[in-house]
């Protein structure tokens, strides 16, 4: 055999090539399979990453009413209360942290999971279809005095180990009526109806307060109005225009004056009426931009706004008051109604708002 | 062994035979040396391949782990700062470590750096604005990281 090949005038070269050509082939083969390995490598993370994102989007989590039950004082400056949730999502949530919003003080507790201590939480694994499930909850926060002490609302934040977040303001304040009382819809704009949507300030109650009664208000008192309002729209944002108004028509009980204080829109930064205070309204440079729905789902309809009411005149920051006939503390009922002037898809509209009926000083 | 000695001095004493043995080892060489130069840059060429190939594996597959969430954005009025301060809290629920490389309000950048977070830990950054945040305004925050990822939404401040 080797003689014979060693005979051979040619193939050597034949040989050689065909040597060459199959180490190619392998190398680039190798490549290949290299390739393919890698590439299935990487679409078994894409599709392990779909997984926990699809898991986390299955989640979906309720506060029930009344949110928070079982308060208890444990005594050195403990509390403990449950905090009751429905998981009405189609997999099981791991609460990892709770935060508690203080609405009037603009304080934030964070509470743990944990089982001893304090500010922490336990039992929060809540399993798909669990509809009152209970997450114990210990924390110096005294849930007893909200709103005893006339506080505004906690908003509570419940965090899941997905990256969810699920929050409910405390207390619930929109009343379980029939319809939806909560709000006054009127084209785009949707008024917010509870007991916390509308507040006011003075010079001598500069904090935001519900205006249901303004009490103790003094004749003479300059005051600020803040309304809570939403675009329900969600083609196109909404600027307001200066010439938006809150107008309180006076209404003595010895017999209606009739007499009609108006308020116009002021800058977003006002806080309450006073010279370095409250602010004109630029509708040009600094204007309230609705911003529009970003979730049709949503069923507060999009984005709350304050909006601030307080000028005695278009685009001023001319303090305004009340009228109240004489001097003192008089009671006083006032019906409001509100003039709002919009831009929206490029076109002025303006709509009238029946919107709701305070009284100053009563009583009752 | 007679007939092997007496085809070399057949070969040695013919006059035409030198160029096909030339001719022979030239194919040889020629075959060797071209065959040896594919084998040089088709490794060469399959290897740079190879090389960007996994980085860009290794990159995608690096950037697909990461997942983050912000749990809470704090609008902090510090005494003295006028309502310029918000703290945001990120958890990182990915699979790998994530680093936020920049945090960005109403599109303008606030804060940068590396803040490594680990999996499933949560870390806050607190931010210090130029300008005060309006009471009761919606912000549109956005948060970094370094590998590219961003994730975004709005929240409204106090009022």
């Amino acid at each position: 055999m080797f003689k014979h090949f060693a005979m051979r005038r040619k193939g050597v070269g034949t040989v050689l090539g065909a040597g060459y050509f199959i180490i190619i082939m392998l190398a680039v083969f190798n490549l290949i399979m290299w390739e393919v390995n890698q590439y299935d490598a990487y679409r078994q993370l894409v599709d392990q990453m779909n997984q926990v994102d699809q898991e986390r989007i299955s989640e979906n989590l309720e506060f029930v009413y009344p949110v928070i039950i079982d308060r208890e004082d444990l005594g050195s400056g403990k509390y403990s209360f449950n905090l009751t949730v429905r998981n009405i999502g189609g997999i099981t949530i791991n609460t990892a942290r709770l935060y508690f919003y203080n609405c009037s003080s603009n304080a934030l507790k964070i509470i743990e999971k944990s089982i001893t201590g304090v500010d922490y939480f336990t039992n929060g694994f809540i399993n798909p279809g669990e509809t009152n499930h209970k997450i114990g909850v210990v924390s110096t926060l005294d849930m007893n005095k909200v709103p005893a002490d006339g506080s505004r609302p906690f908003i509570i934040y419940l965090a899941t180990e997905r990256g969810r977040t699920f929050s409910s303001v405390y207390p619930i304040t929109i009343p379980k009526w029939g319809g939806n009382p909560g709000f006054i819809d009127i084209g785009p704009l949707r008024f917010k109806f509870d007991y916390y949507s509308l507040n006011y300030t003075t010079p001598s109650k500069t904090v935001p307060t519900p205006a249901w009664i303004v009490s103790p208000y003094a004749s003479g008192t300059s005051i600020m109005f803040f309304v809570t309002v939403i675009n329900t729209a969600s083609d196109d944002d909404i600027k307001l225009k200066r010439y938006c108004v809150f107008d309180c028509i006076e209404l003595a009980q010895s017999g209606a004056s009739g007499k009609i204080a108006s308020f116009y829109i002021v800058d977003k930064d006002s806080t309450w009426p006073g010279a370095s205070t409250m602010f004109p309204y630029d509708e040009v440079n600094d204007p309230y931009i609705l911003p529009r729905n970003p979730d049709p789902n949503n069923p507060q309809g999009g984005i709350a706004n304050i909006i601030k009411f307080g000028a005695a005149s278009w685009g001023t920051a001319e303090v305004k008051c009340l009228y109240t006939g004489g001097g003192g503390y008089a009671q006083y009922e006032y019906l409001i109604l509100m003039g709002f002037y919009y831009v929206y898809q490029g076109h002025d509209y303006g709509a009238t708002i029946p919107f709701v009926a305070i009284r100053t000083n009563t009583p009752t | 062994m007679k007939k092997n000695r007496r085809t070399r001095f057949a070969l040695i004493g013919s006059r035409r035979a030198i160029s096909t043995l030339l001719a022979n080892v030239l194919v040889v060489t020629m075959v060797v040396a071209l065959g040896t130069m594919l084998f040089i840059w088709t490794t060469g060429v399959m290897g740079a391949y190879q090389g960007g190939a996994g980085l860009w594996f290794s990159t995608r597959s690096e950037v697909m782990k990461e997942r983050l969430a912000i749990e809470e954005v704090w609008f902090t009025n510090v005494a003295g700062q006028d309502r310029k301060n918000i703290t945001i809290y990120i958890r990182n629920v990915g699979a790998n470590e994530i680093k936020i490389a920049a945090v960005y309000v109403n599109s303008t950048q606030v804060w940068t750096g590396t803040r490594i977070i680990e999996v499933g830990q949560v870390d806050r950054i607190s931010l210090t604005l130029t300008t005060s945040w309006g009471r009761g305004s919606v912000t549109y925050i956005s948060v970094a990281t370094l590998r590219g990822n961003v994730v975004k939404g709005y929240w409204q401040a106090p009022f």
